[in-house]
């Protein structure tokens, strides 16, 4: 009983660590000192540790209910894929507050005193909405998570930056509303809103099928899946450098989360191969727009942005393979979920540090950064490996276990998309690495060399290599990023965690 | 740990420790980042060196795996092919780091430089002991990926041109091994190099499918080893340091891709099911063309390194020839010329690299250089005699099995394209050496000026083309000696024939 109360209590406490990091942050006036930042940093991943290594001891799902009933319940559950995702967040966040505390020891009065309440709030909101066990909490945080994350991108004031979180704001009240309607619906049905209770009673009838169809439509919009993405890439590119990472990382995996959990461990009957069939489609329509616009993209983040519109779209091809009876699928697309996630925000954090260099937001940035930001030209080479797919990363397994689930359930249609969209990744993050190590048009491309200097003599001064001090931030990118390659050199681990609970896996699928 | 289990280790180990180490060497230090790469390469050939008397004298054997997605694992195993192959890149790599040592004496981000080195190393290595598909597909792509800031290291317009087209060939040609692999693991589940008799029990229901595999793998690895039309990288890539040159079109890049055409053909699907297949003979035919297509283009080429690269082309042929050819005469001279083929084109990049410090790059601004640097042209004389195959070097030996094999398997048209292969070696090898020896033609003498006056460059320099050249000959007067390469691949060629 003991036992069961401790992991009930380390589970509040991964909800409400980051909760009180929002409190203090708010006590503190905003300027969250380092220490204080450090403090609830180590409090949450502590329990998020303690958290997974004891779902993953038990090896079954580790469920706790705080409030029942009727219509206003909370019910945790910490399953392999939210445990998957909590421990990805709690990564992911954990590098940004190091890179966000590292910015402001460098310029201390430049952060927005909203900043450290909104974003502890947030980290707070993405784990409840993973561990939700029932739609409506699911809902509430999705709402949450969708107006802290406009909030924080409206943070620096600005025209375009405003007018690009107006749009995001919009995108994820039409998407909750959708959303929310499809709940009701469901509700109407059944009687319960408990993930582990709508299967018996969602019925494949019209009604059901509305249901799930108007709540994914509401998803797909919030994810976003194209060619409703339209959103996505002022609202990341535009958004501050402490901010992106979270964004395109671990935000945009919570209408995933739910997604998935909807269609395969809540309501298994109600999916048919043509849905299936068809968000596998967009998948590819958004693997193949992102890419082709990230190849020509100039702009150094909205060419990242552009870039999480694409993977999302490998990540939809878990539903058509999960929906032909593939376990190796939730395998593949939960841990390129997680991969994705600690390469995208590498990517960004190495990229902040870069354009900040240069002081210019263009690809043209990158040009010679190997010798003033290795760490950060590191950085990127890593989380490019793991992004297009190469071993040893947690990509390459993802797109492993995606590969097998094709053949193997006889959807060989999904190959081609799977490979070419790798190599279309390839394609436009090697823009950014072949710009890194070039050392011979440096005079003509940096804003801040003088128009006038001798061809001859600025190339000879770049080349002496200018003593940046220790590059924490870049180190930060390059260590998140190599986290990539220990999940890739040791899956099994992740693997077992995700397959605990997950749909299939007990059936012999 | 047993010892089995930890010398592959310990191979990957001494490369890959100095190289993250090396990353974190200051750029000053150049004694302390020259001493560490050069004893770890040392002490990799003597690794190398116990692990062939181990096999040899004491039948021990060395095999490490490590658990990697369920039901596959890491194996690192060291079987007789990989043991040639381990032979080859632990005494390359060897010479190649003391010539890299010198020719980058004076270059900056050599910390960089050497890091990368070292990465490419501990990939070739991972590549040769491989014990199955996977494994071998992990350290091709670690390989590919980090052999590029090595391509680019330079940094000029040029280079990074090179490392894009390098970089689009050979993930191109990853991604295939990728779906090759999936595909032949979703058929027949975990497979490890040496188990033919399961695809081979494979063929009853799915002849055309694994026909469609072995032909995608083929690709994949052709983009690598340069089979024509996948070649077009090669030549681009040359622009890379002379170090890198050499490593690539002998031990590391190139090489990969020929040696896992050997691994695929002989380990996974084996001869007797190839053959049964009919894949062989379209695979000579492919090699056949390559040789001829190589051969020529090298013919017309005045950028010295740029002719090497199209004969490294032709060359690596040799190799996928003589495997796809089922005689055992054709596999032992394929197998050896694996070894052969690495050293000799070793040599002419080292020369050719000196030639390049001089300021020379061309065939046309080589006349008369043989007598300012008498050393560098005869080490070059030497392999381009090799290349051709004239007697007694390496480069006879293979081309004598490659001949003899095609008559052992009644394929006389092979000995045709080698014979015209061999005139077409002559004419693109034998004038620069002509050049460089012979007296200049007193009409078109042109006054050698600055850096082209000095002679031979240091000893760094020199050391591993003599070193190198040496072996080429030796390799050719004791081909028949026990322990030589060529016994080596002999012995492997005969468990390799059907019976």
């Amino acid at each position: 009983m003991s036992e069961l109360s401790l992991a009930a209590g380390v589970l509040v406490l991964v909800v409400a660590g980051p909760l009180l990091g929002a409190v203090l942050a708010v006590a503190d006036h905003g300027h969250a000192s380092s220490r204080l930042v450090g403090l609830v940093t180590g409090l949450i991943a502590s329990a998020v540790t303690v958290l997974s290594v004891t779902v993953a001891g038990s090896g079954t799902p580790l469920t706790l209910v705080l409030l029942a009933g009727p219509g206003l319940e909370l019910t945790l559950v910490a399953d392999g894929l939210a445990v998957a995702m909590v421990v990805m967040t709690t990564i992911v966040a954990i590098a940004v507050a190091g890179f966000a505390t590292s910015e402001d020891r460098e310029s201390p009065q430049a952060r927005h005193p909203r900043f450290w309440p909104v974003w502890f709030a947030l980290w707070s909101a993405l784990h409840l909405l993973f561990l939700a066990g029932d739609l409506l909490t699911a809902y509430l945080m999705l709402e949450a998570i969708g107006v802290a994350g406009a909030a924080l991108v409206s943070l620096d004031g600005r025209r375009h930056t405003l007018l690009a979180a107006t749009r995001y704001l919009y995108a994820e009240l039409v998407a909750s509303m959708t959303v929310l309607a499809g709940i009701a619906l469901i509700w109407h049905q059944t009687g319960s809103l408990r993930f582990a209770e709508l299967g018996p009673e969602l019925s494949a009838h019209p009604e059901g099928w509305l249901a799930l169809g108007v709540v994914t439509a509401g998803l797909l919009l919030k994810l976003p899946l194209a060619p409703v993405h339209l959103w996505l890439p002022a609202a990341h590119a535009w958004a501050p450098s402490a901010v992106s990472p979270i964004l395109s990382a671990v935000v945009v995996k919570s209408a995933f989360a739910v997604l998935i959990r909807l269609w395969f461990l809540a309501s298994p009957g109600l999916v048919t191969r043509h849905g299936a069939q068809l968000l596998g489609s967009l998948g590819v329509v958004a693997i193949v727009w992102g890419s082709v616009v990230a190849l020509r993209s100039a702009h150094l983040k909205q060419l990242i942005a552009y870039s999480t519109v694409s993977q999302l779209g490998f990540l939809m091809l878990l539903v058509p393979l999960m929906q032909a009876g593939s376990a190796d699928a939730w395998r593949g697309g939960v841990l390129y979920a997680v991969a994705h996630a600690l390469a995208k925000a590498a990517l960004l954090m190495a990229a902040a540090v870069i354009a900040e260099d240069a002081e210019r937001p263009d690809v043209e940035a990158v040009i010679g950064a190997v010798t003033r930001r290795p760490l950060a030209v590191f950085a990127i080479g890593v989380a490019a490996l793991s992004l297009v797919g190469l071993p040893p990363s947690g990509g390459f397994v993802g797109k492993w276990y995606l590969l097998v689930a094709s053949l193997r359930t006889g959807q060989w249609w999904w190959l081609p998309p799977i490979l070419v969209g790798s190599l279309l990744t390839a394609g436009y993050l090697l823009k950014l690495l072949k710009r890194a190590f070039a050392t011979d048009d440096l005079a003509t491309s940096r804003p801040t060399a003088s128009p006038v200097a001798g061809v001859g003599a600025a190339p000879e001064a770049a080349a002496e290599p200018a003593d940046v001090g220790f590059d924490a931030r870049g180190a930060l990118a390059l260590a998140l990023a190599l986290v990539t390659v220990v999940i890739g050199v040791r899956p099994a681990a992740l693997l077992e965690l995700i397959d605990i609970g997950a749909p299939l896996v007990t059936g012999g699928g | 740990m047993t010892i089995g289990a930890a010398l592959p280790v310990l191979l990957l180990a001494t490369s890959l420790v100095p190289a993250i180490a090396t990353f974190f060497i200051p750029e000053r230090s150049h004694r302390l980042r020259t001493a560490l790469n050069v004893i770890a390469a040392v002490v990799k050939v003597v690794l190398v060196g116990a692990l062939v008397a181990g096999v040899l004298y004491f039948g021990l054997e060395f095999e490490w795996r490590a658990a990697f997605l369920p039901g596959i694992d890491l194996v690192l195993r060291a079987d007789p092919i990989p043991l040639l192959f381990v032979f080859l890149s632990a005494l390359l790599w060897l010479t190649t780091t003391v010539y890299a040592v010198g020719y980058l004496a004076d270059d900056g981000h050599r910390s960089r430089f050497f890091g990368f080195f070292g990465l490419c190393v501990t990939a070739t290595v991972g590549v040769a002991l491989a014990g199955n598909l996977v494994t071998f597909l992990v350290f091709y792509e670690l390989l590919t990926v980090t052999t590029y800031p090595l391509v680019v290291h330079d940094g000029t317009a040029k280079a990074r041109a090179g490392g894009r087209a390098y970089l689009l060939y050979t993930l191109t040609g990853g991604a295939l091994l990728l779906l090759g692999t999936v595909w032949l693991h979703a058929l027949a589940g975990p497979l490890e190099f040496g188990q033919t008799e399961v695809v081979g029990a494979l063929a009853v229901n799915h002849r055309t499918t694994l026909t469609i595999v072995f032909v995608i793998l083929i690709v994949a690895l052709g983009f690598k080893a340069a089979l024509v039309p996948l070649h077009g990288w090669l030549p681009q890539a040359m622009v890379a340091p002379a170090p890198v040159s050499a490593l690539l079109h002998a031990v590391a890049v190139v090489k990969a891709g020929a040696y896992g055409i050997v691994r695929v053909v002989h380990d996974l699907f084996g001869l007797p099911l190839a053959q049964d297949l009919g894949v062989l003979m379209p695979l000579t035919i492919v090699a056949a063309i390559t040789i001829v297509y190589g051969s020529t283009r090298a013919l017309i080429q005045d950028d010295l390194k740029r002719r090497l690269a199209y004969s490294t082309v032709s060359q690596l042929s040799y190799i996928v020839l003589g495997i796809s050819v089922v005689s055992l005469s054709s596999t032992t001279g394929g197998l050896v010329h694996l070894v052969h083929q690495g050293i000799m084109k070793v040599t002419l990049f080292y020369c050719a690299g000196n030639l390049g410090k001089r300021g020379v790059h061309r065939v046309s601004e080589m006349d008369g250089i043989g007598r300012r640097m008498p050393v560098t042209m005869l080490a070059f004389t030497v392999a381009a005699v090799g290349m051709v195959g004239i007697p007694p070097t390496a480069g006879f030996v293979t081309k004598w099995y490659l001949g003899l094999g095609a008559a052992e398997a009644g394929q006389p048209w092979i000995i045709g394209v080698l014979a015209l292969s061999s005139a077409l070696n002559a004419a693109y090898f034998l004038p620069p050496v002509a050049r460089a020896w012979l007296p200049p033609d007193p009409g078109e003498r042109s006054e050698p000026t600055g850096r082209a006056l000095a002679g031979e460059p240091g000893g760094w320099l020199l050391l591993p083309p003599v070193a190198t050249a040496v072996s080429v000959l030796g390799l050719g007067i004791l081909a028949g000696a026990p322990l030589s390469p060529l016994t080596w691949a002999a012995f492997i060629a005969e468990e390799l024939m059907p019976s």
